[in-house]
């Protein structure tokens, strides 16, 4: 039997350059609830309290023999309202909701038509913290400025953790998709009407938001030094919108966006949860080794490879309900499905569909972990 | 067990019609339990009806849409093994496509016996929704063994006919019914099979 010949962070890096690693990289997404679930911490410790977060991520890494890159951190409830990236009110478990409930996210019409005026007025960032953010949060001006530097505090602690366990970032910067943003902080409903009676205001708050998005993340990664950064879109799919939809409101914008990265050396990982069969192949247009999909398992991966094969590199895509509801035995032949057909010639990061759900079963990611750890130097 | 389905967009009316049909089977001598998994400006009364004698589980997900179906499987195990009822109602996010859940749930829940999938559409964002939200609007309709138009008391009657002739070429299947779930108007066909 063969074993690895490169870093973890090597071969991380030749899958994005769609170069074929020693074997396929695995890089779960460790959200607060699983790393909660898989260490024996409850949802409103994690959610509620930074050190028990860290101290879950790194027991779960430890536990679980590691992995090839860290994709999630220190990212509380009260973290994702303050830096903007989940623009909605939050219940919180131990707080608004019991202590074993997951965190969620309530769908309101928050924004207000003449914000969009506002916003392409002072821009995303002074409206989000003059504005918008007292309208969701319970946070004050000192509570603000505590959550940010929480973010900061726990950020910089997890950097020598990493070293020690010689495994980098999966990605630095990450950014909703302005389409998203404003979906969500209209509602979906709301911010359809919107794209449908007054098309125009919608399309130039587009505009200036994505025009505010672009230095601001590049800025960012590069200060983390990083050239890897990601984008997360949940609406904008021919799941929800027909294909029009979605070639006025969101496909202009993602190009741009993706095309001032890559001339920065920086790819774009896209987020990107719902079906997208059937807007993949506009992916096709960006520069080739540009970007990563990621896929939560409702897309077609297998169709995907066979459309993206040598342009992008895809990172997907073990399904919430193989991990919660299956079996070992199915999370390991799907694994090895991936590796065989999607991993064939790399390109591809082994990861779960969206999110490591709340209720993931430790065998099943034990499973998920191992196999792709050692599969293809058992065939060696 | 029968899992009823309350599907549709959020602003549809899907609480105030859940809460209608609850306190029906309620008042007929069923037992019932409710899953809701949308959280919107409107919630349901969750203690209101559960002083009632009936069992609420607020179902949340950290994440909208990508682990949505395996929670409602897990929450429908841990109703029927803990309540054990007649029926169960299940209003499900409005981004989510019935005819996904029910599948997972055919494949991991055999306690439930019969289901009745309910499509709310909005009457007086109809055309809007259809136009713009067409794949997700369609798939919910074509999901449906009922669809129920709601608020109809806020739309010109000329409209409604049309409106039924297109949801009919979606599914010629399902039950389209008129109603009004604000004003209680044409809700006792709603109940047919369930009390």
């Amino acid at each position: 039997m063969s074993r690895e010949t490169m870093t973890r962070t090597e071969r991380v890096d030749a899958a994005i350059r769609l170069e074929k690693p020693d074997r396929v990289p695995v890089v779960p997404l460790l959200s607060a609830e699983a790393a909660g679930t898989l260490s024996g911490a409850t949802m409103a410790q994690v959610s509620n309290d930074s050190q028990i977060l860290f101290n879950s991520i790194l027991k779960v890494f430890d536990d679980y023999g590691g992995w090839d890159a860290m994709h999630g951190g220190v990212w509380r409830p009260i973290h994702v309202q303050a830096t903007g990236t989940h623009p909605m009110k939050i219940r919180i478990p131990g707080v608004d909701l019991p202590d074993d409930y997951v965190f969620q996210l309530v769908e309101e019409p928050i924004m207000q038509l003449e914000d969009y005026d506002k916003i392409c007025q002072m821009g995303f960032d002074n409206f989000y913290y003059d504005d918008y953010l007292w309208r969701i949060s319970s946070l004050t001006q000192d509570s603000l400025s505590d959550a940010l530097e929480d973010v900061m505090i726990w950020g910089m602690k997890f950097l020598p953790e990493m070293a020690k366990r010689d495994v980098g970032m999966w990605v630095a910067a990450t950014g909703m998709h302005p389409f998203f943003h404003l979906s969500l902080m209209r509602s979906l409903i709301t911010f359809t009407e919107d794209l449908y009676y007054r098309p125009e205001i919608v399309e130039k708050t587009l505009k200036r938001m994505t025009a505010d998005l672009i230095p601001k993340q590049i800025a960012m990664a590069k200060a983390l030094g990083h050239n890897r950064w990601l984008l997360t879109e949940e609406r904008a799919s021919a799941y929800t919108y027909p294909l029009s939809v979605f070639e006025r409101f969101w496909w202009p914008y993602t190009q741009e966006i993706v095309e001032a990265f890559w001339s920065e050396g920086i790819v774009t990982v896209f987020h990107i949860d719902t079906p997208w069969d059937k807007n993949l192949p506009y992916f096709k247009r960006l520069p080739k080794g540009s970007y990563v999909v990621s896929l939560d398992s409702t897309t077609d991966i297998f169709a995907a490879k066979q459309l993206l094969r040598g342009h992008g590199a895809i990172y997907g895509d073990v399904s919430a309900s193989l991990l919660t509801i299956g079996s070992p035995a199915d999370v390991e032949a799907y694994v090895k499905r991936l590796i065989d057909e999607v991993g064939d010639d790399g390109g591809f990061i082994l990861g779960q569909g969206c999110n490591l759900p709340s209720n993931i079963k430790p065998e099943n990611f034990r499973a998920m972990l191992d196999t792709c750890k050692t599969y293809e130097f058992s065939k060696k | 067990m029968r899992l009823v389905l309350v599907a549709g967009f959020l602003g549809s009316g899907k609480t105030t019609l859940l809460e209608h049909i609850a306190r029906q089977l309620t008042a007929a001598g069923r037992k019932i339990a409710i899953i809701e998994n949308e959280a919107g400006e409107i919630g349901i009364d969750g203690n209101y009806l559960r002083q009632n004698g009936l069992e609420v589980q607020e179902l949340y997900g950290g994440c909208i849409c990508c682990t949505l179906s395996v929670d409602l499987v897990v929450t429908l195990q841990k109703v029927q093994r803990l309540f054990a009822p007649d029926v169960v109602l299940m209003e499900p996010t409005g981004l989510a496509r019935p005819g996904d859940i029910v599948s997972a749930i055919r494949s991991h829940v055999p306690a439930v016996t019969h289901y009745h999938v309910l499509v709310l559409v909005d009457a007086a964002r109809f055309d809007m929704l259809m136009s713009m939200l067409t794949p997700l609007l369609t798939a919910q309709i074509e999901a449906a063994d009922v669809v129920a138009i709601n608020k109809i008391d806020e739309i010109d009657q000329a409209v409604l006919e049309p409106m039924a002739e297109r949801i009919r070429e979606l599914n010629p299947h399902a039950q389209i019914l008129a109603i009004s779930a604000e004003k209680a108007v044409n809700l006792e066909p709603l109940l047919y099979g369930l009390a």
